[in-house]
């Protein structure tokens, strides 16, 4: 429970790292709660990297510290309550990973490199208009022919597609058995002749959402990761400390920052907001909700360090740790009450001209709207709810 | 889930206060207790100290164990699991571990040894009527004499009170603005002491003191710095009674989810409907949390419980206000997914829920731990001293 002098001083560490290296706009913007553009993005990146934080998570021979699931998660602590902006998951948590565990030599050479460099973006195209959390009712085709695949379909949801430079997808490559076992994973580049991305402006005011189309767009054989058919597979895995970053701890305390700042620094009745039971125990009980998170977590990190498998239970701090996140971000526009109604999406561009609001509560009802997906993706709440029913209860 | 955070020797005594329990505590044996005047089977309590789980809590260098907090609650949270109505957390803990942080050495002689070895019993009285959980709350006066004091007031429900040798209470000092702990051997003159009965079967006592003499006080102290002392104990009889209803949780949804398994209506297994199955897999995770934020408070006050008081304020609160959202939700699921038969006082789940309900409240319930824990981030609310 509490850390080993060891782990204080690495927390120390990281921290100092942090409020030193990470530019002062990139800071700002995320304690905004804007949206940092990809250019400065891609530099905060690249004095990762240099430092070796990048891909810490990575096995060593590519870039990675071997640290201990342990400080896995306290550096991404450190880094979310310090105002770092968070790292595409995308393409650090799942693509990297995943070539690492299922790709060819060639493909490691070809992209881990890049990857870990901080230039090169990814998005994921899972999701289809027809598959949603029925992923494997995914009817986007691919199909053989001589050297390549030609793919066509679309896909939909797929974050940042108008960043990225490559797609990691699902696709059908056979037709005639199971829809599980027909699915193959493929890397599509993204100025691939027959691609059109769509962005899809949320009800938060951002773009992060895209629609994209294939249209006999030709990827060579070489990008099928796996087998072919047996991309469902890799789809499924995830590294056990990525699961366990999906409690999102680091975001949790991010935004308990934020509500306390408004409980202290706005009033009603004359009184500060921290004075007024309703925001007491409103406060109190996500702090509490907080806390056992952070418990459950720690027995998992546990698991972890003693070399177990953290098991199907894990899906509990995905579904908590989520809903969370709404919890908080619903207390702060309650807390701001009219300065919360407003949402010009000019505001989560940090170039704007300052607004007479404040910074969280320009940019309030976006952050709440935007949290309101995070029990929808990577597996909704609903979908915890059915495998910790049929893993862990047996029903 | 199967759980690293237990080490060795903890996986060990829970694994045998299991057993115990799984062997000697079924439905008469519990019968047996709650019928008997004092809520405590004499024979149960001797096994208790037999098997070292009354010299736990006591210090070693008064015949105890001195046992961690977190060893204590793999204790409390199998005797919650089995239902056993006896006072360990009230009595064992609560009165034992106060009487042991105050007690000068003639005391401690007098009464620690006999406490590990399950000859006695004490009980700490906290709370007066008409002020709910608020244990600063103190109206009951102590008139000093010539050789000692003279007490008057009232305390409401002692967990643990029934059968108990001796009840720790608080009075305020007339005139001085100082606030007395004393410990008062149940056959005083002028004590009376009322038993009362939980709905779950559990006892408790009120105490009444007409001019009740005391002889001496355990602690005399501004109000500030006795009331500390007791927060430090409530604090450590909080988390135990979190461990213990987290086990009184899990074996309830042990008990509904293989109803939901065996029961059939429309043909099929209740629990084959989805709805019913994410029901009850919110109630897993919030026993799961529970259980973990309970370990971790176990811990923490542990750790730095002695030198740190607003972070043992702070995980205790939350624990608790955690266990109790978590307790209430529990039974009243748990009623709702067995339908009429969860409503019926011979059916094995009835008495599991009476023990969550009362346990939800008991030692201040959710609204009181939050108002607890928020105190600790942004101190009393202006006006509320």
């Amino acid at each position: 429970m509490f850390p080993p002098p060891e782990l204080l001083d690495f927390k120390q560490q990281v921290r100092s790292f942090v409020q030193t290296q990470l530019p002062p706009d990139i800071r700002d913007a995320v304690r905004r709660g804007q949206q940092v553009p990809q250019a400065r993005q891609i530099a905060w990146h690249e004095i990762l990297a240099a430092n070796g934080y990048l891909v810490p998570h990575w096995p060593r021979e590519w870039g990675g510290q071997g640290w201990t699931v342990q400080q896995q998660m306290s550096f991404d602590e450190e880094m979310c309550t310090n105002d770092a902006p968070e790292l595409n998951s995308i393409t650090f948590d799942m693509i990297g990973p995943v070539l690492v565990r299922y790709g060819s030599d060639a493909q490691r050479q070809r992209f881990l490199p890049a990857i870990a460099s901080g230039r090169q973006w990814w998005c994921q195209g899972y999701s289809e208009p027809n598959a949603g959390s029925d992923l494997a009712s995914l009817a986007t085709r691919a199909e053989r022919r001589g050297d390549h695949y030609v793919v066509n379909g679309s896909k939909i949801w797929t974050s940042y597609a108008q960043n990225a430079d490559w797609m990691f997808c699902l696709v059908r490559t056979e037709l005639s058995v199971k829809p599980q076992q027909g699915i193959s994973f493929l890397l599509l580049d993204m100025k691939t002749p027959g691609i059109t991305v769509r962005p899809i402006v949320g009800i938060h005011g951002w773009v992060v959402f895209n629609e994209v189309f294939f249209d006999d767009v030709k990827a060579p054989l070489e990008n099928l990761v796996g087998e072919e058919n047996h991309g469902w597979t890799i789809a499924k895995s995830l590294l056990e400390f990525e699961r366990l970053k999906l409690a999102r701890i680091g975001e949790n305390k991010r935004r308990m920052a934020r509500a306390r700042e408004v409980g202290l620094t706005r009033t009603e009745a004359g009184q500060r907001l921290a004075d007024r039971p309703w925001f007491r125990q409103r406060f109190a009980e996500l702090d509490m909700r907080l806390l056992a998170l952070e418990a459950n977590a720690g027995r998992f990190i546990e698991r972890a360090q003693a070399g177990h498998p953290i098991g199907a239970e894990v899906s509990m701090l995905k579904m908590r740790g989520s809903r969370l996140i709404q919890l908080w971000e619903e207390l702060t526009v309650d807390a701001l009450g009219p300065e919360a109604l407003t949402l010009d999406p000019a505001v989560l561009d940090p170039a704007s001209t300052p607004t007479s609001q404040d910074s969280i509560a320009a940019t309030a009802s976006s952050r709440r709207f935007l949290a309101r997906g995070y029990t929808i993706a990577g597996g909704s709440s609903e979908i915890q709810h059915n495998i910790l029913a049929k893993q862990v209860l047996g029903l | 889930m199967s759980d690293l955070i237990l080490d060795d020797a903890q996986q060990m005594l829970a694994d045998s206060v299991r057993k115990y329990v799984e062997r000697g505590y079924g439905a008469s044996v519990r019968r047996a207790s709650i019928d008997h005047p004092q809520g405590c089977s004499p024979e149960r309590w001797e096994e208790f100290a037999e098997l070292g789980w009354l010299a736990l809590p006591v210090p070693e260098e008064d015949g105890g164990l001195g046992g961690s907090i977190s060893d204590i609650c793999v204790i409390a949270e199998e005797l919650g699991r089995g239902l056993v109505n006896e006072p360990f957390v009230a009595s064992a803990v609560l009165g034992a571990m106060l009487l042991a942080d105050v007690a000068s050495t003639t005391v401690r002689m007098q009464w620690l040894p006999g406490i590990a070895e399950g000859s006695q019993r004490v009980a700490f009285a906290p709370w007066e009527p008409g002020a709910r959980f608020d244990m600063g709350a103190i109206d009951t006066r102590a008139e000093p004499i010539e050789k000692g004091f003279r007490l008057h007031g009232e305390k409401t429900l002692v967990p643990g009170g029934a059968g108990a040798d001796a009840y720790l209470l608080a009075a305020r000092l007339a005139d001085s603005g100082l606030i007395g702990l004393f410990l008062i051997p149940a056959a005083t003159e002028g004590l009376t002491v009322t038993p009362q009965v939980f709905y779950d079967g559990q006892h408790a006592t009120r105490l009444r003191m007409d001019g009740m003499l005391a002889v001496d006080a355990l602690a005399v102290g501004p109000a500030a710095e006795v009331l500390a002392l007791l927060e430090k104990a409530m604090d450590r009889a909080i988390v135990a009674h979190c461990a213990e209803t987290v086990g009184v949780m899990a074996r309830t949804f042990d008990i509904t989810l293989d109803y939901l398994k065996t029961r059939k209506q429309f043909g099929r297994a209740i629990a084959a409907n989805q709805v019913v199955q994410h029901r009850m897999v919110d109630l897993y995770v919030e026993i799961e949390e529970a259980r973990a934020l309970t370990r971790a408070a176990a811990t923490q006050l542990a750790q730095q419980g002695e030198k740190d008081a607003s972070l043992r304020r702070r995980y205790s609160a939350a624990a608790k206000a955690c266990v109790s959202l978590a307790a209430k939700h529990v039974w009243e699921e748990s009623v709702q997914l067995h339908g009429a038969i969860g409503m019926t006082e011979e059916y094995a789940v009835g008495k599991f829920i009476k023990r969550l309900a009362l346990a939800s409240t008991l030692y201040g319930g959710v609204e009181f731990q939050l108002e607890r824990l928020v105190e600790v981030s942004f101190g009393n609310a202006a006006g509320c001293a």
